[in-house]
């Protein structure tokens, strides 16, 4: 198993409260979440964003979104944090594990978003190169809706 | 929050098989994981269900300095699994929280390998600290604990 630590930062015209909504809210993050041109997030069952609950979703191009993810709630603290657990598979095979954490903090222009990322690789160590680019992919599109819809 | 990653190793004199279960069972895990804290530490609940997507909680009060976390008041510990690959590899996350706070969170991986004399147990965790209420070197402590009453049990005949 390879292990890789990423970390992003945004400042976002939202206020910390509207981001924390678009961080949890299942529609916003089929639109924001995909981690590429022509790719797609669809959360198949929408749970309670609840910790404890499990999310199952599929990504992956959107003719056919292959890869299975289960989001795991841990941390719902509104306004300031969200962390959670995704496990990703492709027919039954595992990819990754990756841990999220973000912390919100108020900013003069909206937000402050620090994102830190931990994954566990099932698949060797190309897998961080894809991963950084979806991450990049998925945050400015949050940027976007958060900016858009605030 | 940062990631911090610790690694910890145990060379526990029994089979994979024993130790799979000491992690596995609820009964058996209760043993050594929520009833054996130190003597100023209550146990008000502890439950199980080992299966991916399902998880463990726990809640314990202390009362007094301990060696792990000298914090009293109400801990605790909220996981939730994520991989398990029998009898060689559990992946988990949690959370600590004290007083109702979370204080930190964690992706953990547990591996077992034997060899002819023992099984090998490796205990590697990322952890991010949420506010000012914990620190790697406090969970590394805290681990290192359990894993010593872990061996200590699985090393003791007839558990």
């Amino acid at each position: 198993m390879d292990h890789h630590d990423l970390q992003f930062e945004r400042r976002i015209k939202a206020t910390p409260a509207h981001l924390y909504a678009c961080l949890t809210d299942p529609e916003a993050r089929q639109i924001w979440g995909a981690p590429g041109e022509g790719q797609v997030v669809i959360v198949d069952t929408p749970t309670p964003v609840e910790v404890g609950q499990r999310e199952t979703s599929r990504c992956g191009p959107a003719d056919n979104p292959y890869v299975t993810v289960h989001t795991d709630w841990l941390l719902l603290s509104p306004g300031e944090h969200v962390a959670y657990a995704e496990t990703l598979s492709a027919e039954g095979a595992p990819l990754g594990i990756t841990l999220a954490n973000y912390a919100i903090a108020g900013h003069p222009e909206g937000s402050a978003l620090t994102i830190h990322l931990h994954l566990t690789s099932y698949v060797g160590a190309e897998m961080k190169g894809e991963f950084e680019g979806g991450w990049a992919h998925a945050l400015n599109n949050l940027q976007t809706l958060a900016e858009r819809s605030t | 929050m940062s990631h911090e990653t610790f690694s910890l190793t145990r060379d526990i004199a029994a089979p994979t098989a024993r130790v799979w279960r000491l992690w596995s069972e609820p009964e058996l895990k209760a043993g050594w994981f929520a009833h054996n804290d130190g003597s100023d530490w209550t146990t008000e609940h502890y439950e199980m269900t080992f299966a991916v997507g399902g998880g463990e909680y726990g809640r314990w009060r202390q009362g007094g300095d301990h060696p792990a976390a000298k914090i009293g008041g109400l801990h605790e510990n909220r996981t939730t699994y994520l991989s398990i690959e029998a009898p060689h590899r559990i992946v988990m996350a949690y959370t600590m929280a004290l007083d109702g706070a979370v204080h930190s969170c964690s992706l953990a991986t547990v591996t077992l390998s034997e060899s002819a004399r023992c099984t090998r147990l490796t205990y590697t965790e990322t952890m991010s600290p949420v506010g000012q209420g914990d620190t790697p070197e406090a969970r590394s402590a805290g681990v290192d604990w359990l894993l010593d009453a872990l061996q200590k049990t699985a090393e003791t005949p007839d558990n």
